[in-house]
């Protein structure tokens, strides 16, 4: 592999504090080194550049059954004339074009949020056609009726933890989400709603309970990815009550609550919709171990998928176009599919996106809060550049808040808003941030021996939103991937993955579970790394996991 | 071909051949011979037994009917393909690595890509284009469905085991199984034959599909218009309004042999879609035997689109009448054919209009000899794959079994393609 | 500026999808020569497969056009298209707007997905005439189109809106859950016509199709008489004569307000 020097460029690398120095970086095997002394084969000079870590999108909907679904569904928006990439839609764009469209924006890893375990050959099969990026996955636990059950009976925490570490072992992922905690479940039973603090019809337990004992089980199993929440009553104005809740319910644990901007709304107002951010930020600012990613809505069609059956199937009636489908998954969890239409004309869609960008602006810390858009429930992930310049300048957003159909002026303390991110901030809540959430040691830093993915932005571009979305180089693993817009070459990421150690009797359970009421053996569930590299078509790489007990 | 003289058992071995993929078989393999050790319906146990057969194991490629070996049928292909104007991948059984590697082939040669049973799965996904439809899976079914209906004048034939292993289990989680009821609508003299269990829960219920949407009629208007007897209209009526969580299984490719077939899958869809405005109900359409899930799965996160498409220089088009194989084949706007038929034993319909070459399992049938026939192993019995179930979410890997003397349909495709 | 002319010189039987014809937006007619598309498994320059002269881009003419030639006038903006011969699939597939002339007859799924212009084509149309397009929930959104002979099967699906004149016969599964709009059918209608239609306005000379309808005793003919001056004039042809129609309208099996004028 040949040797690489980005020469005078002006570096941004959070993790070092480092902000905005002139230095150089080299580069020899695929990882960042100390200066070299041998003949550099590739020097690229950089002055007037901003040199970043490869940028990491922890919650984006990239690959697995519902995404497919959509992709399928809404064939009719994959007329994309633009030249550069197939046809397929910008919110639900083929695993080609995904990875395409990440690596010229300068992401270099990506993690898809709702693997189903049963469903988890599909998303990691997906992900493996998809270039450039590392990825991984989170598994959906919560729901399934093993779970529940072992819950119900009020099975110890140390056996939820083996079945916990199992399923992670199982699915090959990197992380444990609940969604709508009990209330997929619950929605099979025919309940349509299901608040923090209500039992189950079935199991007479509370979303409470599940998220304290999954959050508990993932703290213990040393997993550095706190368990990641989507909260219970997704887009139900009043909701930011039971997110608030919710985020009690981790009793202090680490919690990373996803696209929080679809549950920080409050019921005040003629309209009965307001914004709850101040509530919520409030919250995260105060909770120490308390992460989130935003969300934010843009105006557009999109698709919105889900695991949270309950919620969108009650939203099915705004479909646009007029089509959705929900699905039951095997005793797991469940999807949702449902082709959505935000515009700037609809009050509660133009707080939406109000609310998302408080949400932003009212955190503090850059290392709680993660930019993202949900992809592609709230917008494409290609619109990221977009929402950057909107943190970055005041001026844009209140033009925009002007611009807009409807007036929300009075039911939101945007303009009073006086934050703009700096570029330093930016670069902690998409490089540095993300990578110590996920317990990525090797990326979001320039650090010696981290892995080189790096993004070269060009300064002199004026317009942030331009600058943000065409990098002059993107380099990952090493390799110069893409120089000013043109791929150089293809490379393939590798799939991260966490394997805790767990007590193996939990499988005899399983295997007993499984034989009487699963339709296929548990063996079959499993996905070993060797099916991984040769079957599915991905190498693994693990991340360590360092046990912790509470006392 | 290599001597093995392995004696081998494999448990849990997933079946490659119809889409329930049962995947609870234990198989023995001794000196490449596959012995099945399960309680299983002789025709699923048959699939395996076949490939047992001398003449199945020691098939050599051919050219146009006389054999020959597999360098000068690889270098025939070649040649064929570099005198091709336009050529189609018509994929007839096959899983998700085939899949990848046929529109990879495709792109190469700026070919187009088809699946035989097309036109039936574009008919299910247009569901949910175009309207609601609320899905289940087999396991849900399994443990949740106290009311199961099945319309079915062939489906048990067609899928052995689903009713022993899927519908009328011993076993529920969530709800007490002998409370279950299974109504098998259809033609009863079919589905009581190939159902050969005996279970208080089944009901049997002769009807003639084609008036399905009669019946939902009756059943939303609770007025019996349909051919139904009264008797039986009330008690599926009952079932229906006191059940938890009702199931309606149907299979789009036995009910597109009725002319109705779009308008009866959107209204069982709308009537299971307007039963969860209170309950709880969905559907589960059964796929094809041709590893048509696999394959739409496969087409739709590669090209955004589920089967015929054309790749043209840089990218692919979509155009579902203009890149349908079969009319392209019989308008004779195509001038070589490449079949890939890793599994199934449906006999291949080839066109002598234009140049055609059989990437085949070797029990693979045609009308008229091809011009180029390759052998090639069977995913789940001589090498690893990848299939998806039925209910599109399941997917399960396939394992080799035992050493084949015959390549991967995918190295084949690779090899006859550089 | 003199039209741009294709004549068609392709001898092989490949099929040719014409998309790019829509795109266009240059009077330099070495670039339009110069214009790559795919055809077969190659990659082939226009002047390759027509013999190209003009430089109107807004006013094509196809000549020696044949049934390959597949999506004519898809997604058409503002362009004339004349075209002497058949053509393949999907002419003028969501076309928005301008106009197209075929002399000769057209291929499968003509029309469908249409939100503007007009469409004539002097000769038939074949199934799925002015159905729906993929993954979507409306046949024809917009627009006019004259048929001077007949009509396939499956055609006419969820029309939104918009005015259809067929001058021959239609086949079975015909104008099947119409939303709305106004279709004239001059010939004979094969079975399964109309089925779970919600409104629309049919002007029709097969009296077998309104047995299941209601004849209405008194009728406004306002709609009708401007109908017949429309009609005819667009079409310059005295195709609507009768003068006093018979009116039918629906209440029955959801034909909630479909209404028939037989002409």
């Amino acid at each position: 592999m040949p040797t690489l020097c980005l020469k005078n460029g002006n570096v941004f690398d959070p993790i070092n504090k480092v902000f905005n120095k002139k230095k150089d970086i080299y580069i020899k095997d695929g990882k960042i080194t100390e200066k070299l002394s041998e003949k550099i084969a590739e020097t690229i000079d950089c002055r007037n550049k901003i040199i970043m870590p490869g940028a990491i999108d922890l919650h984006t909907h990239i690959g697995g059954g519902k995404v497919n679904i959509a992709r399928l569904m809404l064939q009719e928006f994959h007329n994309n004339s633009d030249n550069d990439y197939d046809l397929t839609a910008d919110f639900v764009p083929s695993t080609l074009k995904t990875g395409l469209q990440y690596i010229k924006m300068g992401y270099t890893s990506c993690f898809e949020p709702a693997v189903l375990p049963i469903n988890a050959r599909q998303s990691h099969a997906e992900m493996a056609d998809t270039p450039f990026i590392d990825k991984g996955g989170y598994a959906l636990l919560g729901n399934d009726d093993f779970l529940l059950d072992l819950i119900s009976r009020g099975a110890n925490q140390s056996e939820i933890n083996d079945y916990v570490a199992f399923i992670l072992k199982a699915t090959q992922c990197i992380g444990i989400k609940v969604v709508n905690p009990g209330g997929i479940n619950a929605f099979k039973f025919n309940q349509r709603a299901l608040n923090v603090d209500e039992n189950s019809v079935r199991y007479k337990i509370t979303p409470r309970k599940i998220v304290r004992i999954l959050a508990r089980a993932v703290y213990e199993l040393g997993v550095p990815h706190p368990l990641h929440v989507h909260c219970s009553n997704l887009g139900v104005p009043g909701n930011f009550k039971s997110t608030i809740e919710t985020i009690k319910a981790a009793e202090g644990l680490p919690v990373h609550i996803t696209h929080i901007q679809f549950h920080s709304y409050g019921n005040n107002g003629d309209r009965n919709f307001s914004s709850a951010s101040a509530e919520i930020t409030d919250y995260v600012n105060k909770i120490p171990n308390l992460t989130c990613d935003v969300g934010q809505v843009l105006f557009g069609q999109t698709a919105t998928m889900s695991g949270d059956s309950m919620k969108q199937h009650a939203n099915h009636s705004h479909a646009h176009p007029d089509k959705w489908l929900c699905m039951d998954i095997e005793c797991e969890a469940g999807c949702g599919v449902v082709p959505f239409k935000y515009t700037d004309q609809s009050f509660v869609n133009a707080l939406q996106w109000a609310i998302g960008l408080e949400t932003f602006l009212l955190t503090e810390d850059p290392d709680k809060i993660f930019l993202t858009t949900d992809h592609p429930n709230g917008a494409p992930f290609t619109s990221y550049p977009h929402l950057i310049k909107l943190l970055m300048d005041k001026t844009f957003r209140d033009d925009l808040l002007d611009q807009m159909s409807v007036d929300i002026s009075k039911h939101t303390i945007l303009k009073d808003i006086k934050r703009e991110y700096t570029m330093s901030e930016i670069a902690t809540m998409t490089r540095s941030a993300p990578a110590r959430i996920l317990g990525l040691k090797n990326k979001g830093s320039l650090s010696k021996g981290a892995d080189a993915d790096i993004t070269v932005y060009d300064s002199n571009i004026i317009d942030i939103e331009d600058m943000f979305a065409s990098p002059t180089h993107v380099i990952k693993d090493g390799h110069v991937v893409v120089k000013n817009g043109e791929i150089k070459k293809y490379t393939w990421g590798k799939t991260q993955v966490v394997k805790p150690e767990y007590d193996a009797s939990i499988e005899k359970k399983l295997k007993k579970y499984f034989d009487k009421y699963h339709t296929i053996e548990l063996p079959n569930y499993t996905i070993s790394n060797d099916e991984m590299s040769e079957v599915i078509g991905s190498h693994v790489n693990e991340i360590k996991c360092a046990r912790k007990r509470i006392s | 071909m290599p001597k093995i003289s392995d004696s081998l058992n494999h448990k849990n071995v997933v079946c490659p051949f119809c889409s329930l993929h049962c995947d609870d078989l234990e198989i023995t393999v001794d000196d490449s011979k596959l012995s099945v050790r399960n309680n299983i319906p002789k025709s699923c146990v048959s699939k395996f037994e076949q490939l047992n057969l001398a003449k199945f194991r020691e098939i050599s490629s051919s050219i146009k009917g006389n054999p020959c070996d597999q360098k000068k049928a690889f270098q025939h292909s070649r040649q064929l393909i570099k005198e091709s104007k336009e050529t189609v991948f018509f994929n007839s059984s096959v899983d998700v690595n085939i899949t990848r590697e046929s529109l990879s082939a495709a792109s190469e040669l700026n070919g187009i890509v088809d699946h035989v049973n097309s036109s039936v799965f574009l008919k299910n996904i247009s569901i949910y284009q175009r309207r609601g439809y609320m899905a289940t899976s087999l396991t849900e079914i399994k443990n949740k469905s106290d009311v199961i209906i099945v319309f079915s004048n062939n489906l048990f034939k067609t899928y052995p085991r689903l009713m022993t292993k899927f519908l009328a289990t011993k076993d529920s989680f969530s709800i007490n199984p002998k409370n279950k009821k299974i109504y098998v609508i259809g033609n009863k003299k079919n589905n009581k034959r190939d159902c050969d269990i005996k279970d208080k829960r089944i009901t049997y219920i002769d009807f003639d599909n084609k008036n399905i949407s009669d019946l939902l009629d009756s059943f939303t208007d609770k007025k019996n218009i349909s051919s139904v007897s009264n008797k039986f209209f009330d008690e599926l009526l009952t079932s229906i309004e006191c059940s938890k969580y009702l199931s309606i299984l149907w299979a789009t490719s036995e009910l597109n042999n009725y002319k109705e077939c779009n308008e009866i899958i959107y209204n069982i869809s709308a009537y299971v879609v307007a039963l969860n405005k209170t309950m709880r109900a969905a559907c589960l359409s059964l796929a094809g035997n041709d590893g048509d899930v696999s394959f739409s799965q496969t087409m739709g996160w590669m090209t955004g689109f589920p089967s015929r498409i054309k790749f043209t220089g840089k990218f692919f088009e979509y155009d579902k009448d203009a890149y349908k194989a079969t009319q392209l084949i019989n308008s004779g706007n195509s001038d070589l054919v490449i079949y890939i038929n890793s599994l199934s034993e449906k006999k291949l319909n080839l066109n002598k209009k234009n140049k055609n070459i059989v990437i085949g399992s070797p029990s693979t049938k045609y009308n008229i000899e091809p011009d180029v026939f390759i052998p090639c192993g069977t995913p789940g019995v001589d090498y690893k794959g990848h299939v998806f179930r039925t209910d599109n979410v399941v997917s399960l890997p396939l394992s080799s079994l035992r050493l084949s003397p015959y390549k991967s349909a995918q190295q084949i495709l690779r090899e006859i393609i550089k | 500026m003199k039209p741009l002319i294709f004549k068609c010189k392709i001898k092989d039987k490949q099929r040719l999808d014409m998309s790019w014809l829509s795109r266009i937006n240059t009077t330099s007619l070495s670039d339009i020569k110069n214009i790559a598309v795919s055809y077969g498994s190659k990659i082939y320059k226009i002047s390759k497969l027509f013999d190209v002269s003009g430089n109107n881009y807004k006013n094509i003419i196809i000549k020696n056009s044949n049934q390959r030639l597949d999506n004519i006038g898809n997604n058409l903006k503002d362009k004339e298209i004349t075209i002497f011969g058949d053509t393949g699939f999907g002419l003028a597939r969501g076309m928005c707007s301008g106009k197209i002339t075929l002399h000769g007859n057209t291929g499968k799924n003509a029309c469908s997905g249409m939100r503007g212009g007009s469409v004539y084509i002097l000769g038939s149309a074949d199934d799925g005439f002015c159905c729906l397009p993929t993954s979507m929930n409306e046949g024809l959104v917009d627009g006019f189109i004259y048929v001077q002979k007949n009509v396939g099967n499956n055609s006419i699906i969820r029309m939104r809106r918009g005015n259809i004149v067929i001058g021959g016969a239609i086949g079975k599964n015909s104008c099947l859950e119409l939303i709305s709009g106004s279709v004239t059918i001059l010939g004979k209608i094969g079975s399964n016509f109309c089925k779970n239609a919600r409104r629309g306005t049919f002007f029709i000379k097969d009296k077998s199709v309104c047995k299941e309808y209601i004849k209405a005793n008194d009728t406004d003919l306002t709609f009708y008489n401007f109908y017949k001056i429309k009609i005819n004039s667009i079409l310059k042809k005295n195709l609507l004569k009768s003068s006093s129609p018979k009116r039918y309208f629906g209440t029955k099996n959801n034909r909630q307000l479909v209404e028939l004028f037989i002409v």
